[in-house]
């Protein structure tokens, strides 16, 4: 076996090229930008108009939002900037010649903090403050409760933004029972201002009460506008704050980001990217299967089984044993040298003269008896067995051995 | 394109810089960043600088066919026309019963160098084992990226049927010696050939001796007889669903194989004719006029590639097909199973058509399992199965029995006896001159 054949020398190459896979990729590639894109402009008309949560938000168009005020400021010339946190605020608040506004209805702000942003900033309007608000940077000013809604509170003072103002739709109080330099303007029928000034060496701080005058919805109502525009568009910036859960200050024991060391997610992640690396280096296959035909593949005992468990589970008893019986009369009738047409009650009583037994005992072991339960059929079976020794023993030519 | 293992743990690597230079710097994330970028950076160039797999080019040298169990050597040549030197991997993809030992193999080939990659193939299937494919992966300097290619580089090798029966072949021949004339046991009878006349020696059969040619020479001379010769053997494979059944653990077919290369090695030797049909409702195989050494080789590269095929054997076409072979008196061996009645009723119905003109054998394997359970009476669970497998050697034999009256011989044996007691039973017909 020596023989050679060799194959064409020029292979042909079936693995595509990258360019070609690229240019079969490009259709899909296609199909998914487009896809996306759909999807994307969906989101943005969609999305575009939807009310953001938060109340007198800068960027929310809802009537809860505050957009109105914050456009027209900005084409005043009033740089609006809308810090994400309490570290871009005190940052931002920073700067000379800005207004912070800060509106915390749910109370984020430690005192801590409140003070801090209110100190940095040069001028400060606190948009309807709340009691710890009040106590971190206005000690002498009270919560006075809340106006008649339907009341309109004129201006009742000669600070020059409340006069412009004219009147304002009401809302919560505040009252100044102790502090002497505070300002009230806007006082209210009950008792209370809607407005209170606290002049602090060359800065302002602003208490605001009712500040849903801010919102898209009633800020053209009375003088609200107006009120609005002078108290956040007296100086070139105004920083406008609305604090949110992140900037609740951790108290207590630290938390477990504190504990877990900066380089944990960076290990996690590069562990998780070598799996991903791992799982490719695995899964690349070495090129494509190899496919065979494979033979079936037929058990032949499988009929003979099947025979066997119908027999029991039908409890076929005559038929079993009947099949054994013919087997076992076709052997003794060749160990007899009978014909083979040779019928059972013949090879019976032949059976019977060779052993010296009585022909009715072994005619009922080969014929008669007819098997009641399942320990006649063994028994037969092995009386069968028995018979079957017995006679090949007799009619063994050889001599016995001894030990028979 | 793939990776290596190399290149998993360089990026597992990563984790010393990223907690080193993190703690240094702070920023543990930008690190992390940076080695990525690094190490994509090496597979990037890495993947560049490996050589092209697809300018290998691929030529094999097989032996074209082999015995069951038997290993040979897979030789496939591979040259780089490339530019750069080949580092890689190649895989040759032989089909998982050629038994390749080893089906990938390192290699390095300089550009414009051919280099050999054998691989020991132990078939464990009869038939066509075919290769398709070769896929080479050629790493970059560093081993870190690969580039793949799959390339077609397509072989065969055609496994012959081990014929374990030869092993019964030499004394088998020698009976057939026995057989020949010149041994002078001989005696008249019909269907035995007049050979040559010779002096006469003690001990020869007087019947023989030849009163004609004694007056003639003077002297008591007898006739010698030889074995008829240029008899025509026709076997007759059933390659129908009935063949594909195991019997102690080998199918029905390749014991079938085995009988009927015995049995051709034996006629042929003897001076027949052999033609071979492999059939079921199509022709599988067919080997005509062919005598001798050629007989086996074209018997062997006949029945490879021949698997059971699930369909019922068409019995009915077989008398026209053996009429097609052959027109005079031969001896037609069925080498097919006996089953239950039911399942026989076709062999039954076109048997006298054959045994009218010829002389006929059905040989078929029994399975000693069925014999062992029919002993095995130990508890209720294992009379049952011996009654059911009494009820199947007793449907074999019925079927035998009317084989047999329609003058039919047959032979049934065990997957290891057949063979030879299929050739014994040629051997009793041609000394009994009934060929």
């Amino acid at each position: 076996m020596t023989t050679t054949t060799a194959a064409p020398s020029d292979a042909t190459v079936l693995t595509p090229r990258a360019r070609t896979v690229a240019r079969r990729g490009l259709f899909w590639a296609g199909v998914g930008l487009v896809c996306i894109l759909v999807v994307t402009a969906t989101l943005l008309l969609t999305r575009g108009g939807a009310a953001s949560d938060l109340l007198l938000d800068p960027s929310s168009a809802a009537p809860t939002g505050a957009k109105a005020v914050a456009q027209v400021l900005r084409e005043q010339g009033v740089d609006v900037i809308l810090p994400e946190g309490y570290d871009e605020a005190i940052a931002e608040s920073g700067e000379p010649g800005t207004t912070l506004a800060i509106y915390d209805p749910s109370g984020y702000l430690s005192a801590g903090r409140l003070t801090a942003l209110t100190e940095q900033a040069e001028d400060a309007v606190l948009l309807s403050p709340g009691f710890r608000q009040l106590q971190a940077v206005a000690p002498g000013v009270n919560a006075a409760g809340t106006a008649d809604p339907d009341e309109i509170l004129d201006a009742g003072c000669d600070l020059a933004v409340a006069d412009r103002a004219g009147s304002i739709s009401a809302g919560p109080l505040l009252d100044i029972p102790g502090n002497p330099d505070a300002v009230g303007c806007f006082p209210a029928k009950t008792g209370g201002f809607g407005l209170v000034t606290i002049p602090d060496g060359g800065d302002t701080l602003s208490l605001l009460g009712p500040a849903d005058l801010l919102s898209n919805d009633a800020v053209i109502l009375h003088g609200n506008a107006a009120l609005a525009l002078g108290l956040l568009g007296g100086t070139d910036r105004l920083v406008w704050f609305l604090p949110s859960v992140a900037d609740v200050e951790a108290t207590g024991p630290p938390t477990l980001q504190e504990l877990t060391p900066t380089w944990l997610v960076p290990v996690t992640s590069l562990l998780a990217i070598t799996v991903l690396v791992a799982m490719f280096w695995r899964g690349r296959r070495f090129g494509p299967l190899v496919a065979e035909d494979l033979p079936v593949t037929v058990p032949s005992g499988e009929t003979m089984e099947g025979r066997s468990r119908l027999y029991q589970r039908t409890a076929a008893r005559t038929r079993a044993i009947d099949a054994l019986r013919i087997g076992t009369v076709g052997r003794l009738g060749n160990a007899l040298g009978l014909s083979r047409h040779a019928s059972v009650p013949e090879v019976s009583d032949a059976v019977a003269s060779v052993l010296g037994r009585n022909p009715n005992e072994i005619r009922s072991i080969l014929l008669d008896t007819l098997p009641t339960s399942e320990r006649d059929v063994v028994a037969l079976s092995d009386a069968l067995l028995d018979l079957e020794t017995a006679v090949i023993a007799a009619v063994d030519p050889r001599p016995p051995t001894t030990a028979r | 394109m793939t990776v290596s293992g190399r290149f998993v743990a360089l990026v597992a690597l990563g984790v010393v810089p990223v907690i080193a230079l993190g703690l240094v710097t702070g920023e543990p994330g930008a690190v992390l960043g940076a080695w990525l970028l690094f190490v994509l950076a090496l597979g990037i160039l890495d993947l560049s600088l490996a050589a092209s797999p697809r300018l290998v080019t691929t030529s094999r040298s097989l032996p074209p066919r082999t015995r069951l169990g038997e290993t040979v050597l897979s030789e496939l040549y591979l040259t780089n026309r490339g530019r750069r030197t080949l580092r890689g991997i190649v895989r040759d993809a032989w089909q998982p019963s050629a038994g390749a030992a080893v089906t990938r193999a390192r290699v390095s080939i300089p550009s414009g160098e051919r280099r050999l990659v054998s691989v020991p193939l132990t078939p464990f299937r009869r038939g066509e084992r075919t290769v398709e494919l070769v896929t080479v992966r050629s790493f970059g300097p560093l081993g870190l990226w690969a580039r793949q290619a799959t390339l077609k580089s397509p072989g065969r090798i055609r496994v012959l049927p081990p014929f374990h029966a030869r092993k019964h072949l030499p004394s088998r021949l020698a009976r057939l010696r026995e057989l020949d004339g010149a041994t002078s046991v001989m005696v008249r009878g019909q269907g035995t050939e007049f050979d040559s006349l010779r002096e006469y020696v003690r001990g020869d059969d007087v019947r023989s001796i030849d009163w004609r040619a004694t007056a003639r020479r003077r002297d008591v001379v007898v006739r010698t007889w030889r074995p008829e010769r240029d008899r025509r053997v026709v076997l007759v494979l059933d390659t129908g669903r009935t063949s594909a059944a195991r019997i102690a653990d080998e199918p029905r077919i390749d014991t079938a194989f085995e009988a009927s290369l015995l049995l051709a090695a034996l006629a042929t030797r003897a001076g027949d004719r052999v033609d071979l049909l492999a059939y079921d409702r199509r022709m599988r195989a067919r080997v005509q006029g062919a005598t001798g050494a050629d007989l086996m080789a074209k018997m062997v590269d006949a029945l490879a590639p021949v698997e059971p095929e699930l369909l019922e054997m068409d019995w009915a076409a077989v008398p026209a097909l053996v009429r097609g072979v052959t027109s005079q008196r031969s001896l037609i061996v069925l080498l097919t199973s006996i089953d239950a009645p039911g399942a026989s009723t076709a062999l039954l119905s076109v048997l006298p058509q054959l045994t009218k003109r010829h002389v006929v054998v059905v040989a078929s394997v029994t399975d000693p399992a069925a014999l062992e359970a029919s002993r095995q009476r130990g508890n209720r669970d294992e009379v049952y199965l011996a009654a059911a497998a009494e009820r199947a050697l007793l449907d074999i034999s019925r079927v035998s029995d009317a084989i047999r009256q329609m003058g039919a011989e047959v032979v049934t044996a065990s997957p290891s006896e057949l063979p030879p007691a299929l050739a014994d039973r040629y051997l009793a017909l041609k000394a009994a001159g009934r060929l």
